[in-house]
């Protein structure tokens, strides 16, 4: 089976605040829980909005509310990062390149050190 | 990317009663993700079966645990002994691993051999602050099992899987 961490711990954080789902949908200015429900569910996203009312809201930050999400974003940007780090090298070189590398190259390794604290 | 695998394996412990059952969904030793009661008023095989098969879809757990009713200090009805059976074939048709305890070993992870169920429940409300609101009140002579256990049991079932194996 696939191990890999879930969408999102809502749940799991609405549970241990005592909140019930009526209740999150109000503090988040919806009209009934079944919003929540969905959220929970992984039937849907929340809005940027929501989502920064929603760390707020648990005291945790968005990257492990949604957890699973974050991981899957960070893999397919260090995936793209790669990639543009053989196109790059691949041009001509020049101190704007070279500062491009480095930076690309020091967002690789922090992916990395992350994916091995968090796994 | 290759991702070092440490202890926080997803565990879904089930443990079936007489009006349903209880489950719990643990993911390393302190995030309790998920943890309830489903009730199966009628052919509570069939239902038990559904309704588990779809928390398996759901978490993806990579460990079903389930209660070892040959062990010591376990007492199960045949229905849920043949229940647990089943069970167990549907996690082994999902591709999910299975795992029993029985009674004795959730008393020795979690309290102490010859602890009581409120014992553990409370033991398991300690440690799980969202779980203390729901711990049953002392249960008299005359009095059955509050409904609400299962969901402790289901819980230290998870717990001890933990405690013992990963």
């Amino acid at each position: 089976m696939d191990s890999s961490r879930l969408p999102n711990y809502l749940k799991a954080h609405r549970r241990r605040s005592g909140l019930s789902q009526e209740e999150v949908a109000y503090l988040l200015g919806t009209q009934c829980g079944s919003k929540v429900c969905r959220y929970e569910r992984f039937s849907q996203q929340p809005k940027l909005e929501t989502g920064l009312a929603l760390e707020i809201l648990f005291r945790t930050p968005v990257r492990e509310l949604y957890a699973g999400t974050h991981e899957k974003v960070e893999n397919r940007l260090a995936r793209r990062i790669r990639a543009l780090i053989r196109r790059i090298k691949r041009d001509k070189p020049s101190a704007v390149t070279q500062r491009k590398l480095e930076l690309l190259t020091a967002i690789i390794e922090a992916i990395e050190s992350h994916a091995q604290t968090t796994s | 990317m290759r991702r070092v695998k440490m202890h926080n394996s997803r565990v879904l412990a089930i443990d079936p009663g007489c009006r349903g059952f209880g489950y719990a969904v643990l993911e390393g030793p302190k995030t309790l993700v998920d943890w309830g009661i489903n009730g199966t008023p009628e052919d509570k095989t069939a239902q038990t079966c559904r309704k588990v098969r779809r928390l398996i879809k759901f978490y993806s757990p990579e460990i079903l645990v389930l209660e070892d009713f040959a062990g010591d200090g376990s007492r199960r009805c045949l229905r849920v002994q043949l229940l647990i059976g089943e069970l167990r074939r549907l996690a082994a048709s999902s591709g999910v691993r299975t795992a029993k305890f029985s009674r004795a070993d959730i008393q020795t992870a979690i309290v102490g051999p010859r602890g009581t169920k409120r014992e553990i429940a409370l033991a398991l409300g300690h440690r799980f602050p969202e779980l203390a609101p729901y711990v049953p009140p002392r249960r008299r002579p005359w009095m059955g099992e509050d409904y609400r256990m299962n969901a402790f049991d289901a819980v230290s079932l998870a717990v001890t899987f933990n405690r013992l194996e990963a």
